[in-house]
């Protein structure tokens, strides 16, 4: 092999793994039926605690959950949201412990059907007797959350975010040159604002990134920025 | 580009990449096995951290459960024993009984304990509970799923690289062997770990003044049962994920007769476990006749009956695995049970049993008369419509 050769492998290894490493996001949003009913003059929202997990990707694929930089990114991220909404003069009530049974099952069920309207509410795999309405819910079961924080809406929030090592950068390397693309750390991302009366999902936006950082404060405002964009509230 | 100028690129990439596993910062200073100290909690930075956090979320989905069996007695029982072995730890543990009918108990890393209740059923005596519980509370004290997880960041690692390296060479055979040895070391690893936590368990309940010896017993117990139908070996998930179970069993026999003579005389406590879980164990019964295993369940029910000969509530259920079971010559001995079963007192749906077997059997007359005391002393029987078309009805195939 030549050093020219060689250096030609080098940099095409590189631009693979930067393919691999640096996708444009992909943000996808429905903004239909979001006809805002507030019950007083004051607007009221409970901010569930945000549904977190950041991981290292590790060199073999494996996501290893980290708990400190899941604690700032939550931290970071409820703030960040609770400010911004603070700024549109809506009174916000931050749940930052999930104590109550019932919550965490909403918040898992929150879970499971933004992942189906991530999946089934935008192009490709639309469900043919769904279309493309927002007409998702997590159910009536929201009803005593009213009463219990005193608000109309809840804003839901889900992350699951990871973060190549250096061990898995070196294999998306190897794996450029060998001719193999290998999946580095990806953000996966999606808030809702449901309606307490009936569960319905009002308002829901997603994101999909292989670049961000919500481990510091910068990273997780450029994140809002993305997330909360077209937010109605 | 030749094999030698392909193999010196790999060589540089490995090079690289063993350079950058070194300089990943080594997180969690306590490794697998170290004692772990009362009121422990990882720190925050740290492998063993997001473990817990991951666990945390899991067990969310217990405390909502529709299996969790929530009778404060029976818990408290249960978690009497589990304190007995922990000790001081025990503050830092979370008990939940979850009704399924198998054979199993499982510790998360971050305390949290599963018992099920086919563990509860299945327990000759405390003893014996105690077993299983020490067995757990030892895979947990001596964090054995940070081992099991640090092992498959490396080994997973390890596979990436040799799969790499090996697609880009076109030797995928040899890659697929690699994968293999890389697999089968995971496998031997946690058979240590297992057998581990038998020793540890087994010195636990000696140390709580329980006779070990008792961990033997109920693990042979076990092994007549699943042999009684190999091909269903999946409820036994406790024995399943311990192989070479002949081997382990003559270890835990000799470790018991070498553990120093304790001070008292080594508790059994058959009555104190049978006290506690008496009142669920028709239910309990009544779900592992559902699954079904007859063979199994046949072991399961003759080897209560020899703890507690007497009971009618046994009969009555040895005389369903018979009916249920409806292999040549189970007729007539559900029969025989359902009868001895009525003299010890067994609950009133042994008439229904007796009738259904008697009908079975071209007895329309013996059917009759035992349906009809079903529905005498059973009047508001969920099932009394049918019993009463089956009495209309008998004689019509005979």
């Amino acid at each position: 092999m030549t050093s020219s050769t060689f250096r030609g492998a080098i940099a095409l290894a590189l631009l693979a793994v930067c393919l691999a490493g640096c996708a444009q996001t992909r943000e996808m949003k429905a903004t239909g039926a979001a006809n805002f009913d507030w019950s007083g003059p004051q607007k009221r929202i409970v901010l569930i605690q945000p549904d977190v997990v950041l991981a290292e990707l590790t060199a073999g694929g494996l996501n290893e959950p980290r708990a400190d930089w899941t604690n700032t990114a939550r931290d970071l991220i409820s703030k960040g949201i609770a400010g911004s909404l603070d700024q549109r003069n809506i009174s916000v009530t931050e749940l930052d412990t999930l104590t109550n049974a019932h919550d965490v099952q909403l918040v898992k069920l929150h879970g499971a059907v933004g992942n189906e309207i991530r999946q089934h509410g935008f192009g490709g795999a639309t469900l043919p007797t769904k279309g493309s309405a927002l007409d998702w819910t997590l159910g009536p079961g929201t009803q005593d959350m009213r009463q219990r924080y005193n608000a109309d809406y809840a804003m839901f929030v889900y992350v699951r975010d990871s973060y190549a090592t250096a061990g898995r950068r070196a294999v998306q390397f190897l794996g450029a040159i060998a001719g193999i693309g290998i999946q580095g750390g990806v953000q996966v991302a999606f808030v809702s604002v449901v309606d307490l009366r009936t569960g319905n999902v009002v308002w829901f936006n997603t994101l999909f990134s292989q670049y961000g950082d919500l481990r510091d404060a910068k990273g997780a405002t450029s994140f809002l920025n993305d997330i909360l964009k077209g937010n109605p509230l | 580009m030749s094999l030698r100028n392909l193999l010196s690129v790999l060589c540089a990439g490995a090079l690289f990449l063993s350079a950058a596993a070194l300089a990943e910062p080594a997180t969690a200073p306590p490794k697998p096995g170290d004692p772990m100290q009362p009121g422990y909690h990882p720190a925050s930075d740290t492998d063993e951290a997001g473990l817990w956090m991951m666990n945390d979320k899991a067990e969310d989905t217990f405390k909502t459960s529709p299996l969790l069996v929530r009778d404060a007695a029976l818990n408290a029982y249960v978690r009497s024993v589990m304190c007995k072995l922990a000790k001081d730890q025990c503050a830092d543990m979370r008990l939940y009984i979850l009704d399924i009918p198998y054979f199993n108990a499982a510790m998360a890393p971050n305390g949290a304990m599963q018992v099920w209740t086919g563990l509860l059923l299945r327990a000759q005596n405390e003893a014996q509970l105690a077993c299983v519980l020490g067995h757990e509370i030892s895979h947990y004290t001596l964090r054995h799923t940070l081992a099991e997880w640090r092992r498959a960041v490396n080994t997973s690692g390890a596979m990436a690289v040799l799969g790499i390296v090996t697609a880009g060479a076109g030797v995928g055979l040899i890659g697929l062997a690699a994968d293999y040895a890389l697999l089968g070391s995971m496998m031997s690893f946690s058979r240590d770990e297992e057998r581990e936590a038998d020793a540890h368990g087994q010195d636990l309940v000696a140390a709580a003044g329980y006779d070990p010896a008792q961990c033997a017993a109920l693990w042979q117990e076990q092994m007549a049962e699943e042999d009684a139908e190999p091909e269903h070996k999946d409820g036994f998930l406790f024995l399943r994920t311990h192989p070479a179970n002949k081997e382990r069993l003559a270890t835990m026999q000799s470790r018991a007769a070498a553990l120093p003579a304790p001070a008292a005389a080594p508790q059994v406590d058959a009555e104190a476990l049978l006290q506690a879980t008496h009142g669920f164990r028709a239910a309990w019964l009544g779900e592992e006749l559902n699954r079904s295993h007859y063979g199994q369940s046949l072991i399961l029910v003759q080897a209560l009956l020899a703890a507690d000969p007497k009971s009618g509530e046994l009969q009555f259920y040895l005389a369903e695995v018979y009916r249920r079971r409806n292999e040549a010559g189970d007729a007539a001995r559900a029969a025989d049970e359902y009868k001895s079963a009525i003299a010890a007192g067994a609950p009133v749906s042994a008439f229904r049993g007796l009738g259904l077997t008697a009908m079975k059997s071209g007895d329309p007359a013996g059917a009759r008369d035992a349906f009809q005391h079903y529905l005498d002393a059973a009047p508001a029987a969920d099932d009394r419509a049918m019993v009463e078309y089956y009495i209309a009805h008998l004689g019509d195939h005979t």
